[in-house]
């Protein structure tokens, strides 16, 4: 077997990304639209696409999904874990990443 | 619902399948006869077919406090990002709103081995008491999170309760958030 490449890795991610985001729009368009954080338009389009489409998107050396919080604050406090209980702790996270997401929605 | 006035048999399914959604998710009857229009005795049948018992008696919660204390403190504020997040997409009915966000959440506790602390009826109860401005939402001065709040405290001073926990949070076995998953 071919020992398999970082980018091999990086086109399996794009094309299992594109798959979830796909899944995820079809089942429930606005609840998609916060899991996945992507903007109407980009969604609209992501819906009409076909398998083929699909593959061929993702077949770049280059990630197409991103980090989707740049706030350096809010990474400070989903990485340093300051509790105790580290059920607390990703509560916490958990929360965090809700609102922040809300927030980048509203913002659009 | 704005469309109490005309009844037709498509909007009838719909109050149904809204109806069902949330026996489901465990809501209380007087939660069903407030969002739809559909009768109480149709209400109570809908009820046993899905669950399998007759609906529980009671009042729906009356009060804001609940929702103030540490332990569901943290569970409304979940809900309710996930329910910010949802309800800007203004097409929606606000109480599918709930709903979607009501499974996102049980969906996150899951995910952490939490207990759901926050019922159905309860979210529901608490997007009506932000409606009509008697609950609100600030973020913490600490993490920036959102979480909910008393309208008329000192919000511009506010941390949450898990920047700063209360020295007797999590003490006693069944107030620790992770009650269920020491077991």
């Amino acid at each position: 077997m071919k020992p398999q490449t970082l980018s091999d890795e990086i086109r399996e991610l794009n094309l299992s990304y594109l798959i979830l985001a796909k899944q995820l729009i079809l089942k429930d368009r606005d609840q998609a639209q916060l899991q996945l954080g992507m903007h109407e338009e980009s969604i609209s389009i992501l819906e009409m696409l076909s398998t083929s489409q699909l593959i061929q998107l993702a077949s770049t050396n280059l990630l197409l999904c991103s980090m989707r919080f740049d706030d350096e604050q809010v990474w400070r406090l989903l990485v340093e874990n300051s509790h105790k209980d580290a059920i607390l702790g990703r509560t916490h996270q958990a929360i965090l990443t809700s609102s922040k997401a809300a927030e980048a929605i509203s913002q659009d | 619902m704005t469309k109490k006035a005309r009844r037709s048999v498509i909007g009838d399914a719909e109050q149904f399948e809204l109806a069902s959604a949330y026996v489901e998710m465990g809501a209380r009857l007087s939660v069903l006869e407030a969002i739809t229009t559909i009768s109480k005795e149709k209400l109570s049948t809908l009820y046993r077919e899905i669950r399998g018992k007759s609906p529980p008696k009671g009042q729906l919660p009356y009060s804001t406090e609940w929702y103030l204390s540490w332990q569901p403190n943290i569970h409304s504020s979940l809900f309710l990002g996930y329910h910010s997040g949802l309800g800007n997409q203004a097409v929606n009915c606000d109480h599918w709103v709930t709903a979607k966000a009501f499974r996102l959440y049980q969906d996150q506790i899951r995910i952490l081995g939490l207990p759901e602390v926050l019922t159905m009826t309860r979210a529901w109860r608490l997007v009506q008491f932000m409606n009509v401005g008697m609950l609100s939402t600030a973020p913490c001065k600490r993490c920036g999170g959102k979480f909910v709040v008393d309208p008329y405290g000192l919000n511009k001073q506010f941390t949450c309760g898990l920047c700063k926990p209360p020295s007797r949070a999590g003490r006693g076995a069944s107030d620790s958030p992770s009650y269920v998953a020491q077991k």
